[in-house]
């Protein structure tokens, strides 16, 4: 019965908009773009997200940092105003719970090649012992694309990122020699791309040649523990807290490091996006409630140009329930095809962006469309028509019968 | 032009009442958002002049390529020297050249250790003069004098209680482990790194950071401001000849105030473009709004355009009318539009000067842009307009008049 009813609904809606094509159309348009915008703003944000979550995922959840205060001002090690040493590396390595440490350094270089010179950061890799190497490659998530890693104990190589394909008009080749702040190296591995500019033009050397460019014995600007029993966090977290408070003679109040955990990292992070988000959807979303007016207007003057139509649906037996169902369905209907129509816009759009971006700036941009969104903006899309269309149904199921047959 | 041509279509407007309203409420809220979000762009902008200190045309900055993952000269790979100062100072036109650092320190008080910038104070008076008119005066205590030793001056975040209770003048803090006694607290400025800095002269600053002849960065007073670009060339000259290199080549940049913020303007342009575009789309969906309701408004009236046909209406007579109507509700959607989008902007810039101290985000009124705004949402109302208009003045009478 309901289900009929319903039919009926629809087809009297449709019926409407055949009888009223070009505003029905121009009514959608203002719908579709709304939709449109807000489903490529939306579809690019979770595609950003998901990239985000994928990088931390890579550097695996059981792993912590141990970094020194005030280097957040910036990431060069030897410009912070505290620092950390192979001491705590080792000291954190006799934490019950963590089952290997690991640490690599940062300096700021020139590097020549092909009589060019740029400047970047150089990172230096601990090679005394395997599994300290394979920690640090492993929580800075880097690939070898050509050639290798270090052999432990390894002097004058290098390893330089995915970005020396061409910033030195011609590429970086296994087994050329670069020179890094005046000292020749010999390259022995490219990485594959990390998504980002400034990472990408990373070198890598080991620690032993940084701490002789450098004249840094002992440093350790970024420290990484692994640890084995991640229920524990908590214990090992004050655990270590107290050894390295012990070593480093401080206390909670002149605390000179700190200790994060990857879900804390990304925390931070995705708060920060989850504003921009917000503000850009928020901007998007003017669109749609100009839409919403529109739909709205289209109504109001449905009502008007059918009173008579109401009138003698009304005389023959229609409640206002009826009435106001009838209208509702039909601004929920344009609600919902406006959407479905800008959602294929809106998604053509996000994938185009994607492809730009991809070729410009890096691949963290991509086009997420999980089905849930699709589904969510159709329902949303038919819930603002619907609302838009409340009032005017409102207004039409009140009509008087006597007056609306006589309205001209 | 007859006055009819105003009287007809404001009677239709506001004949169709509620409807009328919606139509302008969607040009309204999309001339709103990029009023009001055009203006807080602009105060973003005067909230980035202000970091920068003023832009001084007779002022250049000296610094050697660096990898930029620190302040300012901080990571740069060749360091300057104290004999490239003299070169630089025996240039015709310098009339000063004031070496600084900036660098991360720990500070300690109290037995709670904190982190911030520490910069170097000139130690030549004049130099000390030009540096100190820009930090004004103190709020509490006294400026350095070249003859201090170990003595500190605190920007104006220091009178907080970070240290969990207030610093004196005349007590004492440690810096990098050194202690220091504290001459002064700097009055807030509209600079939040010059309020979140320390101050100490540069003779301590090297000691206790361990720096020996080298610079982070220069920042060089020319004579003439007219003849800043002359002198800009002239150092790059010496110093490439000094260090032996050739053009193009150059392991160092010479910077104007201008310049050095032309980079994070041009960002911060890119982001407003972006931001302005999506809210500009809008007043799109805002202009078919108008063009539904003049399509709608030719229907009911089909009847009437006959008659008006009928005794002796031109086509073009027509259009105008149906033309002024959709340029009416462009124009006023625009002027409400603009003042509340105005009013807004404003009410955020207030909230945002009493939350920020220390950034003046203000907005500047721009008479350009409310009439922008206007002429452009009354574009909008007529080129909305135009093919319903078309439309109407082509209907033919004896069928109109059939209807």
């Amino acid at each position: 019965m309901i289900q009929k009813k319903i039919n009926q609904y629809i087809k009297i809606s449709i019926e409407n908009f055949k009888h009223r094509k070009t505003r029905t159309i121009m009514t959608l348009i203002g719908i579709i773009i709304a939709i449109a915008v807000l489903f490529t703003l939306i579809s690019l944000s979770l595609g950003l997200q998901s990239y985000v979550n994928e990088q931390f995922e890579e550097i695996g959840s059981d792993k912590i940092f141990i970094q020194a205060r005030g280097s957040n001002f910036g990431m060069a090690g030897d410009s912070t105003p505290i620092k950390l040493t192979t001491r705590d590396v080792d000291e954190i390595e006799r934490v019950n719970g963590i089952s290997q440490a690991s640490y690599s350094v940062y300096g700021n270089v020139a590097v020549n090649y092909n009589s060019k010179t740029i400047y970047t950061m150089v990172v230096g890799l601990p090679t005394e012992n395997r599994e300290r190497l394979n920690l640090i490659i492993e929580g800075f998530t880097i690939k070898i694309e050509r050639g290798r890693f270090f052999d432990l104990r390894e002097r004058g190589r290098v390893i330089v990122g995915s970005k020396y394909e061409d910033v030195f008009g011609k590429p970086v080749e296994i087994n050329d020699r670069i020179n890094i702040n005046g000292k020749n190296f010999r390259v022995i591995g490219k990485l594959e791309p990390l998504g980002n500019d400034a990472d990408d033009r990373l070198v890598y050397i080991t620690t032993r040649d940084y701490e002789e460019m450098f004249d840094s014995q002992g440093r350790a600007d970024i420290i990484i523990a692994r640890i084995n029993d991640k229920d524990n966090l908590e214990r090992i977290r004050k655990d270590l807290t107290n050894r390295l408070d012990r070593l480093r003679g401080v206390n909670e109040k002149t605390r000179d490091y700190l200790i994060l955990t990857p879900e804390e990292l990304l925390e931070t992070f995705q708060n920060i996006l989850n504003i921009i988000y917000i503000f850009l959807i928020g901007i998007g979303s003017i669109s749609l409630v100009v839409g919403g007016i529109g739909i709205a207007n289209t109504m109001y003057t449905s009502v008007l140009e059918r009173t008579k139509e109401i009138g003698i649906m009304k005389a023959i037996g229609a409640t206002n329930s009826d009435i106001t169902f009838i209208f509702l369905i039909e601004s929920a209907i344009l609600g919902l095809i406006g959407g479905g129509i800008g959602i294929l816009i809106g998604s053509g759009i996000a994938k185009l962006i994607e492809n730009i971006a991809s070729q410009s700036v890096g691949s963290f941009i991509s086009a997420a469309m999980p089905p849930w969104l699709i589904i969510g903006s159709l329902a949303f899309s038919s819930i603002i028509g619907a609302l838009s269309g409340f009032f005017p149904a409102r207004k039409a199921s009140k009509i008087y019968v006597v007056e609306a047959l006589r309205y001209e | 032009m007859n006055k009819e041509y105003l009287m007809i279509p404001a009677r239709n407007i506001k004949r169709r009442g509620l409807r009328s309203i919606l139509t302008m409420l969607g040009i309204f809220i999309g001339i709103a958002s990029v009023v009001g979000l055009i203006s807080l762009g602009g105060a973003l902008q005067n909230a980035l002049e202000g970091q920068f200190g003023g832009l001084d045309l007779d002022i250049l900055y000296f610094q050697n390529a660096e990898t930029g993952f620190g302040p300012p000269g901080s990571t740069s790979i060749e360091k300057i020297t104290s004999n490239e100062i003299r070169i630089i100072e025996r240039i015709n036109g310098v009339e000063i050249v004031i070496p600084r650092f900036i660098r991360p320190v720990s500070i300690e008080h109290n037995n709670i250790r904190d982190f911030g910038y520490a910069t170097s104070i000139p130690k030549e008076r004049e130099a000390q003069e030009i540096f100190y008119s820009l930090l004004k005066d103190t709020e509490k205590g006294n400026l350095l004098k070249t003859s201090d030793r170990k003595r500190v001056l605190l920007g104006s975040d220091y009178l907080d209680q970070r240290f969990e209770r207030e610093l004196r003048i005349g007590g004492t803090i440690l810096i990098q482990g050194e202690e220091f006694r504290i001459a002064g607290i700097l009055k807030p400025l509209d600079n939040f790194i010059l309020n979140s800095a320390i101050y100490i002269l540069e003779d301590d600053f090297k000691e206790i950071l361990n720096i020996g002849d080298e610079y982070d960065i220069l920042v060089i007073k020319v004579r003439d401001k007219d003849q800043t670009q002359r002198v800009a060339e002239e150092i790059a000259r010496r110093i490439r000849n000094d260090r032996k290199q050739r053009v193009g080549e150059e392991d160092f940049s010479i910077q104007t105030a201008a310049s050095s913020i032309e980079a994070v303007k041009n960002i911060l342009m890119v982001v407003n473009i972006i931001i302005i575009s999506i809210a500009a789309i809008s007043l799109i969906v805002g202009g078919i709004g108008i063009t539904n309701t003049m399509y709608t408004s030719i229907l009911e009236r089909t009847k009437e355009i006959g008659i008006m046909k009928a005794i002796g209406a031109t086509n073009l007579q027509i259009a105008q009318l149906f033309l002024i109507e959709s340029a009416i509700l462009g124009l006023v959607g625009g002027i409400i539009g603009s003042t509340v989008g105005l009013t807004f902007a404003y009410l955020i810039s207030f909230i945002g000067n009493t939350l920020l101290k220390g950034i003046d985000f203000s907005i500047t009124f721009s008479p350009t842009l409310i009439l922008g705004a206007i002429i452009f949402s009354l574009t909008i109302g007529i080129i909305s307009g135009v093919v319903p208009a078309i439309q109407a003045s082509n209907l033919n009478p004896v069928e109109a008049l059939r209807k």
